[in-house]
């Protein structure tokens, strides 16, 4: 289904397939969950958005990850093609490496302030966002992933509220950024994440029992959107590959 | 000593019974004797008796092979002349002369139109009504004049069609459909596993190729790994849905390939057959008839569930349909309940049934048009003979 949209601007996310879905891209300036499973591709979905803003719109990005080496990033992206070593050389992206963070504490790689892992709070990285987005212009801004920083939070009240904080002070930033999180299961029974009720959106990865890969956008606040699953692929050299036109026929 | 092969063509209106009398007729009058019949499609004749030291032309050793085929209307004609006298002795000109005196005797006798004159079963002598070819008492379209009328039409072979149907090019089958599938439609065979089934298959895959038709095959094996002719044409595109088969053993181009995981899987099949859509519209464009014949859906239904078959079967249609299909589908309705096939059955614009049953103490085939939606049918009973349909099938 197309679906025609005369809400926010759309900043496309590079997957044509996954715009129609969205009718036309991700709503500018909002905070976006991506959910899924190990293995779903909510990384490259989400580099993918970057990789538009970097070469179609020539916006500064910055992915933030808390699990995911650089080495190991710039390696994986390179065998989509895409070469983030170079934007980042041309100054555009910036790679805030959370693990290095945490795990290391006297060996910060790819920013000035050195955290201890306990020290990285969500407010030293709404901090450290917010001076690197101004630092490059960023506009579009990738978290990878929101368990690593809430997993201190075990209670579900304290929880709900450093998330809210985060959002809030991500929109305050005026950048459209994408949050990667783990889903609680598939289908209309599975557990639901606090963040999902908090978020602007979300979009869902899901690896169907027959191996059938299912994207759904389960909300989108504001947008008029298709919100039926759909299939869609890791196609090597391209990336995501949905397909909007095509049903779901598996079971669940 | 080396034969001379020439082989030369026509069509002429009429119906085959009819018109192979006349040409045998004439044939014989010219001076070739009847060696060989298969009435009404193939005869083979013989004339002369000498090779290099003929006195004339008709004195020449010369083995004449006849086949005829009905194409809606039409006849046509293949005469192959076997000379047994090396190129060089042969005179074209002597070749050409006599071909035009059989076109030309063929074409005054042969009727117009067989729907214009009275007519008989050749099989029951049951009379035909007026504007059919067809006889509704035994569903054989072996039909002849009762009177013979002169008229025109004589041009060179052209494979002639009615415009708004696809042919099987199978003549047991399309004379029972009036020609074939409308365009654009959708028929479903239901059918045991049966030779006679795959003849007509292989048949209508064959047909599509020689009228320049694309054609996607789906199904779960190779069926055509030893048909080079099939397997070599740009003009099919195969969709295999069985992980065991090596594609590189096949002797199709990987572009008219496609391999998915079994039948299980029906999104990805459903992906993969929109991909193979868009590549094809790229090359042919959307106006020209194409076919595709799914022959995996007994399978399909056995793997999913028959909701979700039907799903996939009405999305698959919808599909093809729209980019200028038309749909032939095979079910084998003894691996599944009643209410299973009942649940695909309406997809369909027709159904043609293949079944076996009992004729003087022996299994034969049998086949039946049960329906076909807005378009003239026989729905006579018709057996299926495995020999005959081969002929047809070769000719």
């Amino acid at each position: 289904m197309t679906v025609q949209s005369t809400q926010p601007r759309k900043l496309s996310t590079g997957i044509e397939g996954l715009d129609v879905l969205l009718g036309g891209g991700l709503p500018e300036k909002r905070t976006i969950l991506v959910l899924g499973g190990p293995g779903s591709g909510k990384s490259i979905l989400c580099t993918q958005f970057l990789k538009e803003g970097l070469e179609k719109y020539n916006e500064g990005t910055i992915y933030v990850s808390l699990d995911y080496s650089k080495k190991a990033f710039m390696h994986d992206m390179l065998q989509f093609g895409w070469d983030f070593e170079t934007y980042e050389k041309n100054g555009h992206f910036l790679f805030l490496e959370g693990a290095a963070i945490r795990r290391l504490p006297q060996t910060a790689a790819s920013v000035d302030v050195i955290y201890t892992p306990d020290d990285l709070t969500l407010e030293d990285l709404i901090d450290l966002l917010s001076l690197h987005i101004e630092k490059i212009g960023a506009k579009r801004v990738v978290i990878d992933d929101l368990t690593a920083l809430t997993f201190r939070f075990p209670d579900d009240v304290q929880r709900r509220g450093a998330i809210l904080s985060l959002i809030e002070a991500l929109s305050s930033l005026d950048v459209t950024t994408v949050i990667i999180s783990e889903a609680l299961g598939y289908g209309i029974g599975r557990g639901i994440n606090i963040e999902e009720y908090l978020s602007d959106g979300v979009i869902g990865m899901f690896l169907l029992k027959d191996g059938t890969r299912a994207i759904q956008i389960s909300k989108m606040r504001g947008v008029q959107v298709d919100n039926k699953p759909h299939p869609y692929n890791i196609v090597d050299k391209v990336g995501i590959e949905v397909y909007p036109t095509e049903t779901i026929f598996s079971e669940k | 000593m080396a034969n001379t092969v020439i082989t030369k063509s026509m069509t002429t209106s009429g119906d085959i019974g009819a018109t192979y009398d006349t040409v045998l007729k004439k044939l014989t009058s010219l001076g070739y004797s009847e060696s060989s019949t298969t009435w009404p499609s193939v005869m083979e004749l013989k004339r002369g008796k000498r090779g290099m030291f003929a006195t004339s032309f008709k004195d020449i050793k010369t083995t004449l092979k006849v086949s005829l085929k009905q194409v809606s209307n039409n006849v046509n004609i293949f005469f192959e002349f076997n000379f047994a006298i090396p190129k060089s002795y042969i005179s074209e000109k002597d070749v050409e002369q006599e071909f035009t005196k059989i076109k030309s005797e063929i074409t005054a006798s042969t009727s117009p139109h067989i729907t214009q004159k009275e007519k008989i079963c050749d099989v029951c002598l049951n009379q035909i009504a007026v504007g059919e070819n067809f006889c509704r008492n035994c569903g054989r379209s072996a039909t002849r004049q009762k009177t013979e009328s002169v008229e025109q039409s004589n041009e060179e072979l052209a494979v002639i069609f009615d415009p708004n149907k696809v042919a099987f090019g199978q003549k047991t089958v399309d004379d029972a459909l009036y020609g074939g599938i409308p365009k654009n439609g959708v028929l479903l065979i239901t059918s045991p596993a049966c030779e006679e089934k795959e003849i007509i298959i292989t048949r209508f895959v064959e047909t599509s190729l020689d009228q320049s038709e694309i054609i996607v095959y789906i199904a779960t094996d190779d069926k055509f790994g030893q048909n080079e002719k099939i397997m070599q044409s740009q003009l099919l595109y195969q969709v295999i849905c069985n992980p065991q088969i090596d594609l590189g053993s096949l002797k199709c181009s990987a572009e008219n390939c496609v391999q998915v995981n079994g039948v299980e899987r029906l999104t990805e099949l459903s992906v993969a057959l929109t991909t193979l859509l868009n590549n094809i519209e790229r090359v042919s464009g959307q106006e020209n008839s194409k076919r595709i014949v799914i022959d995996m859906l007994s399978d399909t239904l056995l793997s999913n569930q028959s909701v979700n078959t039907r799903k996939w079967l009405r999305e698959t249609i919808t599909k093809f349909k729209q980019k200028n299909f038309t749909v032939l589908a095979t079910l084998n309705p003894h691996m599944h309940s009643k209410e299973e096939v009942q649940t695909l059955l309406d997809l369909f614009d027709g159904q043609v049934e293949i079944y076996e049953k009992e004729l003087q103490g022996e299994p034969r085939m049998f086949m039946r048009v049960k329906r076909l939606n807005n378009s003239r049918y026989s729905s006579k009973e018709i057996q299926l003979v495995r020999e005959d349909l081969l002929i047809q099938h070769n000719n």
